[in-house]
């Protein structure tokens, strides 16, 4: 009993300690802006930018977050609502949050308008919820975001350098935007079509035994996509280096 | 005016509820309790009231409508309404059970006829021998 | 109202139901009970649209067309709920989904149930209560209630069953109740479905119930009568018989005994576990 309290105690503590770490990295902050005389009005863009990024994925990785906190599952699906029309009004709104604070990004940064920006972050939107299902932590689902996202910037060169082997496009350069574009949406399929399939049989069951499909669909897939990407970046990189 | 009734149920028994329920009632009538023109609970009151399925209740009055006891009045409620012939018959027939009931019961212990006319004459009814054999209406026959 | 056809409908690996039929006509009040385990919450969540079975079907021949749960209210036995919505915004968010105005607040204050306070901090007994008020807001003609009643206290429980009293007296509902105890509701159940692992081990209306079951005291075994499960005594013992006719047990030196629905379910599910080895 007493181990425990001490176990819980520390941790607190700890918690609290935390915060005195934020006194000399506030320090050492301060200095780095002196020194190198960064803009502040930058910085707060950057910090700001990486917010809406962050916010993507939150609001992906959260959709069903009311009903797994809540356990409502068995409400909402006794409710006479269908399956779309649940799904359609938990992604306008976040979708909605999202385009206003990406617009909200644009203005302030003076920019004009990132369209790959914009399509990054509503891939990182999407991914997020459609592995929302499966994973249930939050973090765990950040970490698999950036993981793929990773394998994004992999995948759109190697997505160019295909369709310029092809002869659909006249160099690995052009058309760059639809090239990224067409690379999130092979990466999202396996993963959208494993989400459609499960989540039009989603009912109160819990969740791991309603995965199959999606264990069945997006892995395998991905594996694919994946060894198909290294084969094709291997030759891309090579032709780099030639060219 | 509305009479409350208390009605036990058994939830024990042979007897189905709603039997139960309109035995009650129908000794009620026979008592005196309820008289004609007096007015029965309505069906949610009695069906809250015992906690039993409102529909129950519902096939106990219809029940007594068709036995000539009560009659309902559109927008108003259940009356007592008897059928003086159909009411009789009825009465006679709970004194026959109660009878048998307690004759066969008498017997049972060991007494014989004679005991149990003695024991009824003297000790229940008030004077010595009765006062000539009433014709029971509709005896079998 | 409701018919149950070739449901299948297993949990991972566990098989629930296998072929399973049921038809409630309207208006019949039946109740649902059987061991833990066996599959009665299952049954009131698939006919509630709240699982899908992987074969097999519910229909709803009375409701034409529309989405059955319109017509539909459900208790599941976990309360499930939004509960980090006030009573408010709660009602607010069900009559949105149903497009109901109107709601009786009759038995929110009478539990004393604030529509400021947030669902999760009231007591269990008044999310009973909330829940049953807010599946009546929506007029519904099938009412399936999954074993809330058990753990409320008595006035709770007798201001639950008036309401549901007093509901079948204005409108033909159908409702289906899963219970392990009876005592309270023996008089307003119509028909008593006992499970057994996916199957129904009694299907009988209540009356037929109570005269094909009884209890049967004596010092042997009746060897005609097909027995349920028995007590031992110091040298007599209580016999569960089903199913009993009249004159059946006239050769034994016993009384025969009538039965309470509790009594009666006692005695089947005695019977259950006797066979599975358990007495």
């Amino acid at each position: 009993m007493l181990n425990k309290e001490f176990r819980d105690t520390l941790k607190r503590l700890g918690e609290c300690f935390f915060i005195l770490v934020g006194v000399p990295l506030g320090y050492l902050w301060d200095q780095v802006i002196v020194k190198a005389g960064w803009d502040f009005w930058a910085i707060f863009k950057g910090v700001l930018a990486a917010l809406v990024f962050v916010y993507a994925a939150y609001a992906g990785a959260t959709i069903f977050w009311a009903e797994k906190r809540d356990q409502a599952f068995e409400y909402l699906f006794s409710l006479p609502v269908s399956r779309t029309r649940i799904l359609a009004s938990k992604i306008l709104p976040r979708l909605g949050c999202l385009v206003v604070l990406y617009a909200g990004l644009t203005v302030l940064s003076k920019s004009p308008f990132f369209s790959s920006v914009g399509l990054m972050l509503v891939f990182i939107f999407l991914l997020a919820m459609f592995l929302s299902l499966v994973i249930d932590s939050v973090v765990i689902g950040f970490l698999a975001i950036l993981l793929l996202f990773g394998l994004y910037y992999f995948t759109w060169p190697t997505f160019s350098f295909v369709a310029w082997k092809l002869h659909l496009i006249p160099s690995i350069s052009h058309y760059a935007t639809i090239m990224k574009f067409l690379s999130a949406v092979i990466l999202l399929l396996p993963f959208g079509a494993a989400f459609w399939k499960v989540y039009s049989r989603l009912d109160a069951r819990p969740m791991n035994l309603q995965m199959r499909a999606y264990y069945l669909v997006s892995l395998p897939s991905l594996l694919v996509v994946i060894s198909l990407i290294m084969v094709f970046f291997g030759r891309y990189l090579d032709m780099m280096k030639k060219g | 005016m509305i009479k409350p009734l208390h009605i036990k149920i058994e939830a024990r028994s042979p007897v189905p509820i709603y039997e139960q329920i309109k035995l009650a009632i129908k000794l009620a009538v026979f008592s005196g309790y309820l008289a004609e023109g007096d007015q029965l609970a309505s069906i949610r009151d009695l069906s809250l009231q015992l906690k039993i399925n409102p529909n129950t209740i519902l096939k106990v009055y219809s029940q007594l409508e068709g036995e000539g006891f009560i009659t309902s009045r559109q927008g108003s409620g259940y009356y007592v309404k008897l059928d003086p012939t159909k009411v009789h018959r009825e009465k006679y027939e709970v004194f026959e059970d109660l009878s048998a009931e307690y004759v066969h019961k008498a017997l049972g212990l060991g007494y014989t006829a004679d005991d149990i006319l003695k024991l009824v004459q003297q000790k229940y009814l008030s004077g010595g021998p009765s006062k000539g054999t009433k014709e029971p209406p509709y005896a079998s026959g | 109202m409701l018919q149950v056809k070739d449901l299948s409908f297993r949990y991972g690996r566990h098989r629930v139901f296998q072929d399973f039929r049921l038809d409630v006509p309207e208006g019949q009040v039946c109740l649902i009970t059987g061991i833990n385990g066996v599959g009665k919450s299952t049954l009131l969540k698939l006919i509630a649209g709240v699982l899908r079975p992987q074969a097999g079907s519910i229909n709803f021949p009375g409701l034409k067309g529309q989405d059955p749960r319109r017509k539909i209210g459900f208790i599941s036995d976990s309360l499930s709920l939004y509960r980090s919505l006030t009573v408010g915004q709660a009602i607010r968010f069900h009559q949105d989904v149903w497009g109901v105005r109107t709601f009786d607040d009759n038995l929110i204050r009478h539990t004393k149930i604030e529509r400021g306070q947030k669902v999760k901090s009231l007591s269990a007994g008044q999310r009973t209560i909330f829940h049953l008020s807010l599946i009546l807001s929506t007029e519904p003609d099938i009412l399936l209630i999954d074993e809330v009643i058990h753990s409320i206290d008595a006035y709770l429980r007798k201001l639950f069953l008036d309401h549901l009293i007093a509901l079948i007296s204005r409108r033909a509902v159908t409702i289906i109740m899963v219970n392990l105890n009876f005592y309270d509701v023996e008089h307003i159940v119509d028909r008593v479905i006992l499970l057994r692992s996916g199957s129904v081990l009694v299907d009988e209306p209540i009356g037929e119930l109570k005269s094909k079951v009884k209890k049967i005291v004596a010092t042997h075994r009746p060897e005609s009568l097909a027995v349920l499960s028995s007590t031992e005594f110091s040298g007599y013992s209580e016999f569960y018989v089903y199913p009993y006719e009249p004159g059946l047990a006239a050769g034994i030196e016993g009384n025969v005994v009538d039965l309470n629905l509790t009594e009666i379910i006692s005695g089947f599910i005695g019977g259950e576990y006797a066979e599975q080895g358990i007495s």
